[in-house]
């Protein structure tokens, strides 16, 4: 089983499994360049906090880690799989939970469940789908169209649809964007697990302090390019003048060149 | 409108432009603009007498309305057509006025609305932009509707153009005022919209009383001189096209053409161009569809209407581009419950995509479909049999069943949009799944195609089983000879002859040609979905994405040449089918000189059918690959990095 490079750069040799693998990624875009050589490993296990300012590349690089839009260069590897030789046992392994929540408007919830259930070939799924609209409180609505549904709600059904499979990679793009303050703990409780079961979460937003709370490892890009990475400890020593309690705010903003106050 | 509104119309079109361009800088857009121009070129060429691109055309080679068709429809021929079109123009409003759908008010986008409403510029103003807004779009549909028309000579082409921007523009107008009208009914007391309503509906009803005696005179006129026999020859044509020219002018007298007036004056401009009119013909003709404009305009400049709140519905409408989900939330518990099918969560993966795409049309399950489909053709069968309606009616349902055997698989591919065509705007949802692209292909293209079949296979039980009754004596025709003999027709005879020369009896002849019809039905209906899911891959900067399809006078000129790329890319593929069916006839008929006999049909049927889905196998296997390297960046995910 392959290490990730940060686990041998830290000196750690014991038994990992890394789901993600991704190297010199480049995404070009007509006139810009939005990902320049990015390569990071996500091991399972893991939450790996992807954040950096508008327009850094973070929601190319989910697309491209989802196989949504194809990379011009690098390579991607999605629980051993290779992204563009056998992208379909790739995606078998992996869910995206996109920013947002593009429902199919003519099905129902409960539609969305037995769709993905047969995408996925999940057994015993009636049961697992009732488990997760109950724990994601849309069990009552579960023969509402998503058009009767708030944006939270669409966002939990997004995450239930994703779930329903126990995907090995689960990449989220602003997972917590129009959830309730008990939504927002339920689902950070959510990818907690989802990781505790060994599967490798990459989780991108702009609310440093859900990265900085759930996050084990964060990657910080700018113009497309990683800026630091490494646990909140080592991006602290990593960054010069920074002090030892310096949270994520403070580190984002010196990091990224975006701390103009005097 | 002021020079600010002015600069934002000028300079969205020009942005418009500009990222049609840009979009050229992609090779597959530019190599299908270049095959286009290529075709443009071609046909220009032909509008000039001589190729533009360096080589003379043989002299019978035509495009467009060949001149003998120009004769007759500015000729004996002009006032039938005229009636033809203002009677269908007459139909089509009274629907729309009556069926409150697609409220196409004042088009603004939503970032128009929230950046312009704030801003201080007067309500005239406004609308005024909001009309205007759509000509660009307008302008070039009427440039390709002219085009197309191909109209002989400079002062034909300008009078063409004028003719028909005046009639699109007066449709985009009077779409807008009836938008606003509907928006107004909304905010009246209710007794008030209900005057409203009952004034509009005792106008149509007026109309029609008018529209229906005209028609019932023109059909007292027609049984009155109609026994004269028509034949299949040039003499026959000019019989009926005499007839016709005769017909039409007496009831362009009468109460048909007084009922149709409105209509008839709307597209004289259009017949006036066609035909050879003077200047001042024209001008006459332009006149009032010209104060019609400037009346439609004023009526929708000074609405007292709140167009912002039906403006604001309609750009959440288009931007969500999907069926407008208020129409799903009326749905019951029950109706939400039902599915097409049941599906189970192991086994194929393309059978969720099918069961999908089918509940974006209708989730009624199949069986009751079947149950219900059944149930109709005895229901429309046994009026007959019992003699409740005359037995003339089953050439009706025989027609009937062969329009719906036949037509859907030529158009219902462009009606029914239940796949790649709505799925691409929810890329970022689909892209994941675990599926090949060539499986993907496949399974979006199951879903129309599953809803064709059901109606091409009701058109050909409906088309068996009537036929089945009237070879068992179910249904005695020659009781109800009457009319057939007052027209001095032998009713459709002919079928027995066919049926011995084919060497089977009457009874299978029907069903064996069914048999043969359907698979080539199906296959066009499979080729036709499949290169219009390729087309939307290739181009989707180009193909109208969604299930609501747009409709409105601004694109026009977009939706036709779309059109038009399908027509011929579907022609092209139907050649090799219809060359096989065609090389085994003259084989077996002319060169082996062996007799044609109907169990054969079924197998030629087939012989058809196959290169056809060869063709299809090949355009989900090219589907398919585009659809592993699309990169929708530009076109689908624009705006987010």
């Amino acid at each position: 089983m392959p290490v990730p490079r940060h686990c041998l750069s830290s000196g750690y040799h014991g038994p990992v499994n890394v789901l993600i693998q991704i190297d010199e990624l480049v995404k070009d875009y007509a006139e810009r360049r939005a990902v320049d050589g990015l390569s990071v490993d996500v091991a399972g296990g893991e939450i790996l906090g992807l954040v950096g300012p508008n327009g850094a590349g973070k929601t190319t690089t989910l697309r491209c880690l989802a196989g949504i839009v194809p990379p011009t260069s690098g390579r991607i590897r999605i629980a051993g799989h290779d992204l563009s030789e056998e992208p379909v046992q790739a995606r078998r392994k992996l869910a995206f939970v996109p920013d947002e929540p593009h429902l199919f408007d003519h099905l129902t919830v409960a539609d969305h469940l037995e769709l993905f259930a047969r995408l996925y070939n999940v057994a015993e799924s009636a049961l697992l789908a009732e488990q997760l609209l109950r724990d994601n409180e849309l069990w009552d609505r579960r023969h509402a169209f998503p058009g009767e549904l708030s944006r939270g709600m669409k966002q939990k059904l997004l995450l239930s649809c994703a779930l329903l499979h126990s995907p090995k990679v689960l990449i989220l793009d602003e997972p917590l964007t129009g959830l309730d303050p008990s939504a927002m703990r339920r689902t950070k409780r959510t990818i907690s697990a989802t990781a505790a079961a060994g599967a490798a979460v990459v989780v991108s937003s702009h609310m440093l302090h859900l990265v900085e709370e759930i996050c084990g490892r964060i990657l910080i890009i700018n113009n497309g390019r990683r800026t630091v990475a490494g646990t909140l400890d080592e991006i602290r020593a990593a960054v010069p003048d920074l002090s030892g309690n310096a949270g994520l705010e403070e580190i984002f903003l010196r990091a990224t060149g975006l701390d103009d106050e005097p | 409108m002021t020079r600010a509104l002015l600069f934002l119309l000028v300079r969205s079109v020009r942005g418009r432009i500009v990222q049609a361009l840009r979009r050229l800088r992609e090779p597959r857009y530019l190599i299908g603009s270049l095959i286009g121009l290529g075709w443009v070129a071609f046909w220009l060429s032909s509008v000039f007498g001589r190729s533009m691109v360096g080589f003379d055309l043989p002299g019978d080679v035509q495009f467009g309305l060949p001149s003998e068709t120009l004769e007759l429809i500015s000729g004996p021929l002009g006032r039938a057509l005229q009636l033809g079109i203002a009677l269908l123009l007459a139909t089509g409003l009274t629907l729309w006025w009556l069926v409150p759908l697609g409220r196409n008010a004042l088009q603004f986008s939503e970032s128009e609305l929230h950046l312009l409403l704030p801003a201080p510029v007067s309500r005239r103003c406004l609308i005024q932009y909001g009309v205007l807004r759509s000509q660009p779009g307008v302008l070039f549909g009427v440039a390709i509707v002219t085009f197309f028309t191909r109209p002989r000579g400079f002062m034909a082409t300008v009078a063409t153009f004028a003719a028909v921007w005046i009639f699109m523009s007066l449709w985009d107008l009077h779409s807008k005022g009836r938008g606003l009208w509907l928006a107004r009914l909304a905010e009246m007391p209710l007794g008030a919209a209900w005057r409203q309503r009952l004034l509009l509906w005792a106008s149509l009803l007026a109309m029609w009383v008018l529209v229906v005696a005209g028609l019932n005179a023109v059909l007292a006129d027609v049984l009155a001189t109609g026994t004269a026999t028509v034949t299949l020859s040039k003499d026959g044509l000019d019989t009926l096209v005499h007839m016709a020219s005769l017909h039409a002018d007496n009831a362009w007298a009468g109460p048909l053409g007084w009922a149709l007036t409105p209509f008839l004056v709307l597209i004289a401009p259009i017949f006036a161009g066609i035909g050879s009119s003077t200047p001042v013909q024209l001008l006459v003709a332009w006149a009032i569809p010209s104060l019609l404009l400037l009346a439609h305009n004023e009526w929708i400049v000074r609405a007292q209407v709140r167009f912002e709140e039906a403006a604001l519905e309609h750009a959440r409408r288009r931007s969500r581009e999907t069926d407008p989900a208020a129409r799903l939330w009326r749905r019951s518990q029950r109706r939400r419950q039902w599915r097409p099918f049941p599906l189970t969560s192991r086994g194929t993966p393309e059978l969720a995509i099918a069961w999908k795409n089918v509940m974006l049309v209708q989730r009624l399950p199949f069986k009751t479909l079947f149950a219900a489909g059944i149930a109709l053709i005895v229901l429309l069968i046994a009026p007959v049999l019992s003699g409740l309606l005359p037995a003339r009616w089953v050439h009706v349902l025989q027609v009937g069943g062969a329009a719906l055997m036949l037509m859907p698989p030529l158009f219902s591919p462009r009606t029914l949009r239940n796949d790649l065509r709505s799925d691409l705007l929810k890329f970022e949802m689909i892209r994941p799944w675990p599926l090949s692209g060539a499986r993907m292909f496949l399974a979006q293209v199951a879903a129309p195609f599953l809803l064709i079949a059901m109606r091409v296979g009701f058109g050909a039980l409906l088309l068996v089983g009537v036929d089945t009754a009237l070879e068992l004596g179910l249904i005695d025709l020659a009781a109800d000879a009457g009319l057939a003999e007052s027209w001095g027709l032998s009713g459709v005879g002919g079928k027995v002859e066919l049926a011995a020369w084919l060497g089977v009896s009457p009874l299978l002849l029907t069903p064996l040609v069914v048999l043969a019809l359907l698979p080539l039905s199906l296959a066009v209906a499979l080729l036709s979905i499949g290169l219009e899911n390729l087309a939307a891959l290739t181009f989707p900067g180009w193909v109208p994405l969604g299930m609501n399809r747009r409709q409105a006078a601004s694109q026009l000129g977009h939706n036709l040449l779309v059109f038009m790329a399908l027509s011929i890319a579907l022609l092209f593929g139907l050649a090799p089918g219809a060359l096989i069916i065609s090389a085994t006839l003259v084989t077996q008929l002319w060169i082996w000189e062996i007799p044609l006999n109907a169990w054969e049909l079924p197998l030629l049927g087939i012989a058809g059918a196959l290169p056809i889905l060869a063709e299809v196998v090949a355009i989900a296997g090219v589907g398919g690959s585009l659809w592993d390297r699309l990169d929708p960046s530009e076109e689908l995910l624009a705006g987010s990095i």
